[in-house]
């Protein structure tokens, strides 16, 4: 195995490695880097056409049945193009628009799903998940958002915050406590009463507030009952977790790949300086984060296959910690080993660094992961409001 | 046996491991003596389990590396002390692939029932890391090599009968090259061993010294000049062993009962300290059933495994001084800590931990192999 060829294994080898060539193939058409670099601190943030390009690849439909024209893949398909994705630097909103879709196929209402899971699969709606009310948490279950009755009519009221891709969603699905219990709720962007105010992240692309000052439901919007929704958000959160895994993945490997490159191309002293002993080990150590990373989302792969909910959440977390951390790591070093050729931004691998921070805080940061995994453990006691 | 479902053959290894192997030898902190492990030495070979990966046409169980795999987990779930073990992982499978029928037919029977210890005779005073430096040689004398020179780091020379060493054949060819592979019996006169005490107060490894030691030709294995070639080539799958998460995975247990003892759970710097080596050993585990699964795909491993040997043993090191730093003044004890209802070996695991980063190829030999070999950097 060579650094270069070196791949997630996916649970069906052969349906993943095609999908990983085509997505390959793709971004060397349409290479990330350039529309990241054009496209950066603006709304949407990303290349319609592009996204409709992937939607006729069939991407943004991969778990999606293929009676309303998806390819009715799974978890293992959805990483292996998040990291794909997201070792090209795409800025399409890949990871957060295909969480959303899981979130929207795994409701309970099936008028609902009906309407929008084909314009999902097709690329004409994007949609974005809307759960969190603070920073640093992987509660969604007990959310203050409020969907009240008033007057016979269901009204939302509340703030979500850090929603990714919003400027682009035509939709957003969003967590509200109900009279019995959390559900979740359909709100089209554009709705009257929904606000937005967006805040720019490091690397470009944008975060935002989401304010619902008595936004109108229909029945026909709860996209997931009470019952549906404590079922379906925790596996959600954690599958989310792992596909924010497989997108670090991509940025470790095309960080490190092109920082392993210039080792072998910068001359100083009269020598390539990856032939001095101390960079090389500290490219080892790097080298084996990646691999360790690579191991801990194979992991937590199958383990979101399984039916034990504590394996499946002890094995997200660890994935999604230790790809947090390393990500950073390895973007830091990646600049420490450019020189300062790497703190100028005409230089691409800054790009990676500031990519990997925004995915090392979504869905969960490592401090927060590990926490998790801490109580999951037993090392402290569960804090109240945790599954 | 590989057509065995794996928890019966667990429940097989299991049993067998409670009917013979001694109970006040379970989990020992230290090596047991030759005289103390010889019964279960003796009893794995009568029952013909004593070589688990050997072909079975050579007296070895033919295990998979799946159920090799399982073999030494169960050893090691059950505290066995380990066995006088050189010929069975590397001189064996050597003579297996490069020996002479008659080397094969005088040398295999005994290994595989015990009869006879051997010791590796690799390092030199001056060729540690850099082994090809070695200067301990060998001249052909009518039907013999005459030897002089100086192994070290011996392990088990003072109770083995015989001796597998790297010698030097010629001096005139690239240091590599002139390096040839015998086998000597440790009663042949000129041969001295002086035993060397280690860390942990054990004289587990020695000195052996060769002075005009008559050693017949026939004891070459393959051909003369190139037995460095032949030693390296002998990296099988059963390096995947060396990544083990086993030994983390037992000081992690003794780390949680040492932190429930003294209270350390009420100490949130400590609990996160605790959850770092967990999800280190998480990812070492991880990594290490990827390896397994390669290998029972039939992959042939690469040099890419050794990343399993370096983090391996840096964890067992990381959580054995996490140990030591929990118990204060009760983590400077030289002997085990006693509680009430509990013993925990504090110093055993933390001597144990510090040489298996420096045998089996140092932990920075490992990483300029895999810098070169793996990263493709430049020399």
């Amino acid at each position: 195995m060579t650094a270069a060829s070196a791949t997630a294994m996916p649970a069906d080898d052969d349906i993943g490695e095609m999908l990983r060539k085509s997505v390959q193939d793709f971004c060397a058409r349409h290479p990330g880097v350039a529309r990241t670099r054009r496209l950066r601190d603006t709304e949407p943030g990303f290349d319609p056409g592009v996204w409709r390009q992937m939607a006729e690849a069939g991407w943004t439909g991969i778990p999606l049945p293929e009676a309303v024209g998806g390819l009715g893949l799974g978890l293992a398909e959805i990483c292996v193009v998040a990291e794909e994705l997201a070792a090209d630097l795409a800025s399409e909103p890949f990871g957060p628009a295909t969480v959303a879709a899981l979130a929207i196929a795994g409701g309970d209402n099936a008028g609902l799903k009906q309407r929008l899971l084909p314009a999902i699969a097709s690329g004409e709606l994007i949609a974005s998940l809307a759960w969190q009310e603070s920073a640093n948490t992987l509660d969604a279950l007990h959310p203050a958002t409020r969907l009240k009755n008033a007057g016979g009519r269901l009204v939302l009221t509340g703030e979500k915050h850090f929603v990714p891709g919003a400027a682009g969603a035509g939709g957003f699905v969003v967590t509200a406590a109900a009279a019995d219990g959390t559900v979740l709720v359909w709100v089209e962007a554009g709705s009257g009463g929904l606000s937005r105010e967006a805040t720019l992240a490091v690397d470009g692309s944008m975060l935002s507030t989401l304010r619902f000052d008595r936004v109108e439901v229909a029945d026909a919007d709860i996209l997931a009952s009470q019952t549906a929704t404590s079922l379906l958000l925790p596996r959600l959160l954690d599958e989310a977790a792992v596909i924010a895994t497989a997108e670090l993945l991509g940025i470790i490997r095309a960080a490190f790949e092109r920082t392993r490159e210039y080792l072998g191309q910068r001359t100083q002293f009269g020598r390539p300086i990856g032939s001095f002993q101390v960079l090389q080990h500290r490219l080892v150590d790097l080298w084996m984060q990646r691999e360790m990373v690579r191991a801990c989302l194979e992991e937590a792969i199958a383990a979101c296959g399984q039916a034990d909910e504590t394996q499946r959440a002890l094995a997200a977390s660890a994935a999604k910690a230790r790809a947090a951390t390393a990500a950073l790591h390895n973007g830091r070093q990646s600049i420490q080993l450019h020189g300062a050729i790497g703190y100028a931004d005409e230089h691409d691998i800054g790009l990676y660094l500031k990519r990997a921070i925004v995915k090392s805080a979504w869905m969960g940061s490592a401090p927060v992961h590990r926490k998790r995994f801490a109580r999951l453990s037993g090392y402290v006691p569960q804090e109240a409001g945790e599954e | 046996m590989n057509a065995l479902p794996d928890a019966e053959f667990r429940a097989e290894l299991r049993a067998f491991l409670n009917e013979a192997y001694p109970d006040h030898l379970r989990y020992l902190d230290r090596r047991p003596t030759i005289a103390e492990i010889r019964p279960w030495l003796e009893a794995l070979a009568a029952k013909g389990w004593l070589a688990p990966h050997w072909p079975r046409e050579h007296g070895g169980m033919g295990l998979s590396i799946g159920k090799y795999l399982i073999y030494y987990d169960e050893l090691g779930r059950h505290g066995t002390g380990r066995l006088p073990d050189h010929a069975l992982h590397l001189l064996g499978p050597l003579l297996i692939r490069y020996g002479t029928p008659a080397q094969k037919a005088r040398f295999l029977p005994a290994i595989v029932e015990g009869r006879e210890i051997w010791c590796q005779g690799y390092s030199e005073p001056g060729a540690g890391s850099d082994l090809s430096s070695l200067r301990t040689e060998a001249i052909v004398d009518d039907d013999h090599f005459v030897v002089n020179g100086q192994k070290i780091w011996t392990s088990m020379a003072p109770h083995a009968d015989w001796i597998f060493l790297l010698v030097r054949t010629n001096r005139s060819v690239a240091q590599q090259a002139g390096i040839s592979f015998l086998l000597a019996d440790m009663k042949t006169p000129g041969i001295t061993v002086r035993p060397i005490m280690n860390l942990k107060g054990e004289s587990e490894f020695a000195e052996v010294f060769f002075d005009n030691v008559r050693v017949p030709l026939d004891n070459l294995v393959g051909e003369i000049d190139k037995g460095w070639t032949m030693a390296k080539s002998l990296l099988g799958d059963e390096r995947i062993t060396l990544g083990s998460p086993r030994q983390s995975a037992y000081a992690i247990e003794r780390l949680e009962l040492l932190a429930r003892k003294t209270g350390a759970f009420a100490d949130a710097a400590f609990v996160d300290r605790l959850t770092q080596l967990r999800l280190d050993l998480q990812a070492l585990g991880a990594s290490f059933r990827r390896y397994v699964g390669m290998v029972e795909r039939g992959v042939r491993l690469g040099p890419d495994v050794s990343m399993l040997k370096v983090w391996a043993t840096e964890l067992f090191q990381r959580i054995t001084a996490e140990m030591v730093e929990l118990g204060g003044e009760m983590g400077s004890f030289r002997h085990a800590v006693r509680f009430e209802d509990t013993v925990i070996d504090v110093m055993n695991q933390y001597l144990e931990a510090t040489p298996p980063t420096i045998y089996g190829g140092s932990n920075e030999i490992q990483r300029n192999i895999l810098a070169k070999a793996v990263l493709g950097l430049p020399g």
